[in-house]
């Protein structure tokens, strides 16, 4: 008997103990999350005014063009210059090195303070389009420039940006950007423009047009196949975005926390002493991306283009990333192939002097310039271009 | 409805309420209910083929019990037929397409029609389930239970996708006799099985999987040796983070209405040979391989060869049951290859030694051993994953030839995050007895306050974490077989 009270009474005080147990760590746990919606509302709390758009004045025939198809600007039976390039390119010429860089609503990144485009430069009666994205490789260049030519769009003069290490190495998915300016006609159209004898597409080019063009017509066989508890899920899910910071600025949290772990030690793996290059040639990127780069250029041609690729510019006061032999390989097998192609190359790799480079933190940047680097490229860049008879069909001065 | 969704966070605690306000007897009805509720909202029609396959199997049972001298012979047509529902939705297209490429390596027409049904989520585990259950019968080591308890056995929702994969004798009678209440201990258990869970998907799984997805979509030439084994490294951690969190979602979420389902990881990176990883990864579904497979194959006398032959067949069936393609194959022949040669080399060691005497571990030993498995698991984990044998093949190439494909394609930051995430998951086991330790030291009440407010902020700041990372209802990988 006496047993049988000791072990309900320990008994007892287990359940007490365990309730409060209970009490006190969902107390905490509710308080953890109410202290961090109420940190990172603090935190990433919009300055006063923030809201109101930020007002860019551009020249009237200057366009960035979004990846999203529905965003084109309609076509003009004029002809047009276009810049097509990597980050270092962005609304060139013109550009100020660390001026803000936003997101549009495709999630891409462009710079929206190309009103600084020297007026001078962007002199010409026709359309100047601005092509130009971060990590830019050749695959995407030429499935947007096969989507431009698809929508009736008429390039006069196109500079095409060749930066080293986007040639000579993949580094980032094609499929999200391939999908994310895919519309249904260009998706039949553009097999049967690289088809064409004149632009003579290599086989894995195509395979690759095809292969992620299966992708698609999986990920839409997975949007079909989404049920009503998905959607309920989703509809429950931008709720929760609407009402809680955590989930709403989600991705500016994601980022800030990623900055926090990695890029300093990124940055030390990347500028390692005991690495002779911190990025490697990857051969089959680098025919893969060749072949996207021939097939771009003769697709403009084809289509009564005036195609100038230059190497973008390089620092020399920093060791390369990249074994500059093959850089040199590369160049010289280029320049040889360039007459077939009816091209001019230039070599803008010394054009913007080491004093005209930024800096990213106490890191110097090795892609994009200061302001009077920018001016500088452009320059040189326009010279190079007002020699041609193509420059004055434009209405250039 | 996935367990990383807002509705499944709603779901389960209405569940809950129903489950402790229902009278113990009714509880099995509301049960039924949630986990039949549960399954039609991803696709209604399969609701039928759930419920029908778990009333041939109880009315199957049935028969056998009813002849006894036809046992075995009964026994095998139920078996069959469970066999034959698996191979239907799971195998049919695959054997067509297969039928097909034969057909056109010879230069014919395609031959077949492949069948382009949904795959009915689960199949394999209740499938799986039911199998274990009908061999019981034969073997008279399970009896008749009844239609709708039998019925919750196979459909109970928190395992009813993708696992634990659950045997009658220990489902069955926690139906039968449930809890009476439940304690706020088990709440707190199943509530941090369920927020870690949440951690582990959210945070972890798909923190890395967009980094394997995309270098798994590169062209397989085009990565190099490290990159090989980088991206079958980050496989295994996606992998198991993936799967490790739905079990403890699953565990969590029966717990909370008043059921224990077995566990089904025991930290399988820290294991030392290939038989010591699967005793730790997936365990339920180890078993039943054991249990309805490579013992039925081992046969009475275990020699070195039947251990062998057993081993290889059984694995082999166990890629198979992973899903319908060569590389699934081809990942469980590797496993049954490393686990017939781990026979090789320790099956006269543990045969002819007399017992040896107990004497400490080695820890240099221990950790080379531990590392090898490490590798040998990893590398397998590029068959699993690939989408073509020829990828699979291309990529174990690579990996094996370091001299010749040299160059890194891969980026610094996802070399760094599958190293943090490789320390974090060797740090867990010593972590975990750390915990324990000074759990079971603490007696003032002072330390025990502390303690559980350590315990309450853990759960906050995963809460916090899962709440930033969640991007998008992403499915597990497990659902797929």
């Amino acid at each position: 008997m006496l047993k049988a009270d000791q072990n309900a009474a320990i008994e007892t005080g287990r359940s007490a103990s365990g309730a409060a147990q209970l009490v006190l760590v969902l107390c905490v746990a509710a308080a953890v999350v109410v202290l961090a919606e109420w940190a990172s509302s603090r935190l990433l709390a919009d300055p006063a005014g923030a809201d109101a758009p930020e007002q860019v004045t551009r020249p009237s025939n200057v366009r960035i063009l979004l990846k999203d198809p529905a965003k084109l600007p309609a076509p003009t039976s004029a002809r047009s210059l276009w810049l097509i390039g990597n980050s270092h390119t962005y609304a060139l010429p013109g550009m100020r090195q660390g001026d803000a860089l936003r997101t549009d609503e495709a999630g891409i990144l462009i710079d929206e303070l190309a009103g600084r485009v020297a007026a001078a430069h962007t002199n010409v009666a026709s359309e100047f389009y601005l092509l130009s994205y971060p990590n830019f490789l050749p695959f995407e260049m030429l499935t947007r420039v096969g989507h431009l030519l698809y929508h009736k769009h008429h390039p006069g003069v196109v500079f095409i940006g060749l930066t080293w290490r986007n040639i000579a190495r993949d580094s980032q998915l094609r499929h999200e950007i391939y999908q994310a300016y895919r519309d249904k006609g260009f998706a039949a159209a553009f097999p049967k423009m690289l088809a064409d004898p004149a632009v003579q597409a290599p086989t894995d080019v195509v395979e690759q047009v095809m292969a992620q063009e299966r992708r698609v017509e999986h990920d839409q066989e997975l949007e079909r196949l989404r049920s009503d508890s998905d959607r309920l899920d989703e509809t429950l899910t931008h709720f929760a975005e609407d009402h809680l910071t955590l989930m709403g600025k989600s991705a500016e949290l994601r980022a800030n926390i990623f900055r926090l772990l990695t890029d300093r030690v990124q940055r030390l793996w990347d500028d390692r002493k005991s690495v002779k290059y911190s990025y490697d040639l990857v051969e089959s990127d680098y025919a893969f991306n060749l072949d996207c780069l021939r097939t771009m250029v003769r697709l403009l041609r084809q289509n009564g283009a005036t195609v100038f690729c230059y190497y973008a510019p390089e620092r020399t006061d920093l060791p390369p990333l990249m074994d500059p032999r093959r850089q040199e390989e590369f160049i010289t097998a280029f320049e040889a192939e360039a007459k077939g192609l009816g091209i001019a190359v230039i070599d803008a790799r010394g054009v913007v002097p080491n004093e005209f480079w930024g800096w990213v933190g106490e890191s110097p940047d090795r892609s994009h310039f200061t302001e009077p680097g920018h001016q500088g490229l452009s320059q040189f860049l326009l010279d190079q271009a007002a020699k041609q008879p193509a420059w004055r069909e434009l209405g250039a001065p | 409805m996935r367990f990383n969704s807002p509705i499944y966070l709603l779901f389960l605690p209405l569940v809950m309420v129903a489950v402790w306000s229902t009278p113990a007897r009714a509880r099995r009805w509301v049960l039924l209910v949630a986990s039949y509720l549960f399954y039609a909202s991803w696709h209604w029609p399969y609701l039928g083929l759930l419920a029908g396959s778990a009333a041939l199997n109880h009315w199957g049972a049935k028969w056998i019990v009813a002849g006894p001298s036809n046992r075995k012979w009964r026994g095998g047509w139920v078996l069959a037929a469970n066999l034959l529902l698996l191979a239907i939705f799971k195998y049919l297209s695959w054997l067509c397409e297969n039928v097909n490429a034969v057909g056109s390596w010879l230069g014919l027409e395609p031959l077949v029609g492949v069948p382009r049904w949904i795959l009915p989520l689960g199949i394999s585990f209740y499938v799986f389930e039911a199998i274990s259950y009908t061999v019981d019968i034969i073997r008279k080591r399970e009896r008749i239970h009844s239609f709708w308890d039998f019925q919750l056995f196979i459909a109970f929702f928190p395992k009813l996708i993708a696992g634990p994969i659950m045997r009658a004798k220990e489902l069955l009678p926690q139906i039968e006799h449930p809890a009476l209440r439940l304690s706020s201990t088990s709440f707190l258990d199943g509530l941090w099985m369920i927020v870690s869970g949440l951690f582990l998907k959210v945070v972890l799984a798909d923190g890395i999987a967009p980094s394997v997805d995309q270098a798994f979509a590169r062209p397989f030439d085009s990565v190099g040796s490290t990159d090989v084994w980088l991206m079958a490294v980050a496989f295994g951690l996606q992998i198991y983070f993936d799967f490790s969190s739905y079990s403890r979602m699953a565990i969590g979420s029966a717990r909370l209405c008043g059921i224990e389902l077995v566990d089904n990881f025991n930290y399988p990176y820290s294991s030392t040979s290939p038989v010591d990883f699967w005793n730790r990864w997936h365990m339920s579904l180890s078993r039943w391989i054991r249990d309805y497979l490579f013992f039925p194959l081992l046969g009475k006398k275990a020699t070195l060869g039947a251990m062998c032959r057993a081993a290889l067949i059984s694995m082999t069936l166990c890629g198979v049951w992973h899903g319908a393609g060569w590389p699934f194959l081809l990942w469980g022949l590797y496993h049954g290859v490393l686990i017939a040669g781990y026979h090789v080399l320790t099956y006269r060691q543990r045969t002819a030694a007399p017992a040896p005497v107990e004497s400490a571990p080695r820890p240099a030993r221990q950790l080379a051993a531990m590392l090898l498995t490490f590798g040998l698991v990893s590398l397998g984990w590029t068959l699993f994953r690939s989408a073509t044998t020829e990828q699979a093949l291309g990529l174990i190439e690579h990996a094996l030839m370091p001299w010749q494909f040299s160059y890194r394609a891969l980026s610094g930051t996802f070399y760094m995050h599958a190293a943090l995430l490789v320390l974090a998951v060797w740090a867990a086991p010593g972590a975990a007895a750390v915990v324990r330790r000074l759990a079971a030291t603490y007696e003032s009440r002072a330390a025990a306050l502390t303690a559980w407010t350590a315990q309450g902020a853990t759960i906050g700041a995963m809460l916090v974490l899962c709440l930033i990372y969640l991007r998008g209802q992403t499915a597990f990988i497990y659902f797929q077989f």
